[in-house]
């Protein structure tokens, strides 16, 4: 590009080129922290399903402490997600947008795990709820369809758990509490606590894996044909 | 009637760079040298006329030990930009 007057037209056409082609390579990639987010709740969903059965019954409190593994495992991943992204050495306002929105959300999940400790508060609803309206907002500022109609289904999911609960709890005639009707037992327990997890992974899948692929298949193709 | 091109835009390397710099917070040099594929030095000249003339600001800093300069617009950037493209439409649209 040199220093060359331009006529009118040309003008126009160098704007739009130089605007559409900024945005094309700043949006390369962008799936990918749902790709990260999403993948480290799976494997911690599956791995509580899983522990629940392997360990001792002694131990089994043990289980729920896996959660702390995701933020460590999420911010690791971001970290180096950002390393590479910032070597591109351009930022724009969507993605600071959209990196405030996350900052919020993940402090209001830090109070829902709060009052999950004080107070028996249902964290998988709640958490699905809060992601779910992350991933909406993301998919409103990239203008991605697939991103938005993904994160309202989840939205929409968060709903299955007080649903699940409402089905497999119930009371007996004397006012005690049953489980898939009948008395809870430690193995009804597990079946229950696992297939809430199976249920939380399997949101995830469709609110964070599924959009995070389809934004790095369809950004990443436009790009490398420009 | 036609409006009047503003001539420090009205120059392909200098617009490339302002509609580079319009949709973001802030660019380094070496994202608008392969955003506009320009030499290093007529870059260079033609990032500091955009200085001068108020429409970028231009932070230089360095990452370790190599310089690092960051441009973005100003608001007087910002309403030059749009001035030009109201005056490019006026000509187009007639």
């Amino acid at each position: 590009m040199e220093e060359r007057k331009l006529n009118e037209a040309e003008s126009l056409k160098l704007i739009t080129t130089m605007i559409q082609e900024t945005r094309m390579n700043l949006q390369r990639d962008c799936g990918t922290p749902f790709l990260i987010w999403g993948y480290a709740t799976v494997f911690i969903s599956l791995l509580q399903a899983s522990l629940i059965y392997i360990l001792r019954e002694e131990n089994i409190l043990f289980v729920g402490y896996t959660w702390f593994i995701l933020p460590v495992v999420g911010w690791i991943g971001m970290l180096l997600f950002n390393r590479k992204k910032h070597k591109t050495g351009a930022r724009n306002y969507i993605e600071r947008t959209i990196t405030g929105v996350w900052i919020v959300l993940s402090i209001s999940f830090l109070w829902i795990l709060a009052g999950n400790l004080l107070k028996n508060a249902d964290i998988l609803y709640f958490t699905v709820l809060i992601m779910g309206i992350g991933t909406v907002i993301s998919g409103i500022a990239i203008q991605d369809r697939s991103t938005i109609i993904c994160g309202a289904i989840a939205m929409l999911s968060a709903f299955l758990f007080p649903l699940y609960e409402a089905i497999v709890f119930s009371f007996a005639h004397d006012g005690s509490l049953m489980l898939f009707g009948s008395e809870p037992s430690t193995d009804l327990l597990k079946i229950n606590y696992a297939a809430k997890c199976i249920i939380f992974a399997t949101i995830f899948i469709v609110m964070m894996i599924i959009p995070g692929h389809i934004l790095n298949h369809k950004y990443n193709r436009r790009c490398s044909k420009n | 009637m036609f409006k009047e091109l503003n001539p420090l835009l009205h120059s392909e390397l200098r617009l490339a760079i302002i509609s580079t710099l319009i949709g973001l917070e802030s660019a380094d040099f070496v994202f608008l040298r392969k955003q506009t594929g320009a030499t290093a030095g007529n870059l260079s000249v033609q990032i500091e006329k955009l200085n001068k003339a108020g429409y970028i600001a231009v932070e230089k800093s360095f990452k370790g030990k190599m310089p690092h300069t960051t441009c973005m617009i100003t608001d007087e950037g910002r309403r030059a930009f749009e001035d030009y493209v109201d005056a490019i439409k006026s000509y187009i649209g007639s």
